[in-house]
């Protein structure tokens, strides 16, 4: 399924939007545009954006400013600023390093050819930066990016529903790994995977909106009930150990009806030690440590120490040792099409 | 501060400092959102932040009985449950099936009170067990951010020293 009324709202309803949120604070749009540190240069384009400005802010929330600027800016940190007791947080980004992003998110494909620790923290970010971009409201703008904005729009749903399809999956093989052995965390993940379902369900009808906390208000935007009974179930997982089974094999029927149209033909699942893990043949055993915080042992002949690095196929079972390292966190797992 | 024994170094410094930063970054800011969505009658937003405050704040309890300081990416296998005391893992999850029924039927204003004073008050708990001489800076307010970098500071050259991971996000110290 391709997105649908994929379209963000209109200018007049982000302009009204920000319009209240600044009334409600006594302040202009020149306040606004003032906080943006020129530093790195005079910005090229300035937009508002985050919960406000996508609808769902309330009085406590914060307004989010994006914006490009000429030079390489040193840290992704916001700026935050109190006007008026209205928090205001500014992020600012290098002109080049958004435009090679965007360039790669466009040629790109995710899952990728090759994934490895630290590249899904690193395409949520991105993912994050870009929809924030595209769902905002322009304050200020050369024309060349004032264009740039809105072809962003044009990109970004079919990404981020693509995104989600792939965390539901991989969630769900992850599920699966713990629930022999530790069933209340294989709860816990199947419901992140439901998540991820329905937030590909919501970007799929338009609220592609890229944070996690509005999930359910974008579902009942949507007046979706039916998803909306799913995501409650999603976030309660059983408290006790035997009411884990029926809660996997309900959610698994959600998950089977939500990801119906993904096809993850040549998918194939990495296995690889996680940031921070050493690993040390000690006799007849191999131990890996994390931080130097615990350590795992498993056979020094099995093929934890031989390679450490394994592909599996969506469905294929996991040898006992990975499934055994990979269930106390010492183990890292993405998602790739080789 | 009243004397306290650990049995190992970098389990207690690991505890202290990413506990820290846990509460700081993701509890506090799920409190926000929780009272905030409270008061404007955003049950689901409740519900949603909820889980997570849950999440995080049971991952910075169980810090010190063996869970996992990192959790600047999620590579699948967060356990956020083994090693927190049953008690606090229950009582959190009974204020999060709580809020579920919130997000169906809105609880008058005495009841939402009721429980947002409880979940604030195992929020305090599990914050009680860091044995830090002052409370947690409020990271989002004026004048919270420089005591937490204070904090974060005076911390990182020992989890530095000792191989801990980073305490600040990785993504907040590399430009986009």
């Amino acid at each position: 399924m391709s997105p649908s009324a994929a379209t963000p709202s209109s200018s007049a309803t982000l302009d009204a939007r920000l319009q209240a949120h600044l009334a409600s604070h006594r302040l202009t749009r020149n306040d606004v545009i003032a906080q943006v540190d020129t530093s790195f240069g005079q910005p090229l384009l300035t937009v508002a954006t985050g919960s406000v400005l996508a609808g769902f802010g309330n009085p406590g929330s914060d307004l989010d400013i994006y914006s490009v600027v000429p030079g390489a800016v040193a840290a992704a940190l916001p700026l935050t600023a109190y006007v008026n007791a209205a928090l205001i947080e500014v992020v600012l980004h290098g002109a080049e390093p958004i435009t090679n992003r965007h360039r790669e998110l466009v040629s790109g494909q995710w899952p990728p050819a090759d994934i490895a620790p630290g590249a899904i923290a690193s395409a949520r970010l991105i993912l994050d930066s870009l929809s924030r971009f595209a769902l905002g409201l322009p304050l200020t703008g050369t024309q060349e990016w004032l264009s740039w904005q809105r072809k962003l729009a044009g990109d970004m749903p079919g990404r981020i529903a693509g995104w989600h399809a792939v965390e539901a999956v991989r969630k769900r093989v992850s599920a699966r790994v713990f629930a022999p052995s530790k069933p209340i965390v294989a709860a816990l993940r199947i419901g992140e995977a439901l998540c991820a379902a329905l937030e590909r369900h919501a970007a799929l009808h338009g609220e592609w909106y890229f944070k996690p906390k509005w999930l359910g208000e974008k579902l009942r935007r949507l007046d979706d009930h039916s998803a909306l009974d799913a995501y409650r179930l999603a976030m309660c997982p059983p408290v006790i150990p035997s009411d884990v089974p029926a809660y996997l094999d309900k959610t698994g029927e959600l998950l089977d009806h939500f990801l119906a149209d993904v096809f993850c033909s040549g998918w194939r699942i990495k296995v690889t030690p996680a940031i921070g893990t050493q690993g040390h043949l000690f006799d007849e055993t191999y131990l890996m440590s994390r931080w130097g915080l615990r350590t795992v042992a498993v056979p020094a002949d099995g093929p934890a120490c031989a390679n450490p690095v394994w592909t599996y196929g969506i469905e294929d079972q996991w040898h006992d040792d990975v499934a055994d390292l990979f269930i106390e966190d010492v183990l890292w797992m993405g998602v790739e099409k080789p | 501060m009243n004397t306290h024994s650990s049995p190992e170094l970098r389990r207690h410094v690991a505890h202290v400092s990413h506990g820290a930063v846990m509460l700081m970054i993701g509890a506090q800011s799920a409190l926000q959102d929780i009272d905030g969505g409270a008061k404007a009658g955003q049950w689901l937003l409740v519900l949603g932040q909820t889980r997570y405050l849950i999440t995080i704040c049971c991952q910075a309890r169980g810090l010190e009985f063996g869970a996992e300081p990192y959790v600047a990416e999620d590579g699948g296998a967060l356990d956020p449950h083994t090693h927190v005391p049953p008690d606090i893992w229950i009582a959190g999850h009974h204020l999060l099936k709580e809020a579920s029924e919130f997000s169906r039927t809105a609880p008058d204003a005495e009841r939402a009170q009721f429980w947002l004073a409880q979940i604030h008050a195992w929020v305090s708990e599990i914050e009680s067990t860091l044995r830090l001489p002052d409370p947690l800076p409020e990271l989002r307010s004026p004048e919270g951010m420089f005591g937490a970098i204070r904090l974060v500071r005076a911390w990182t050259e020992l989890t530095d020293r000792l191989g801990l991971p980073p305490l600040l996000p990785t993504d907040w110290t590399r430009p986009l």
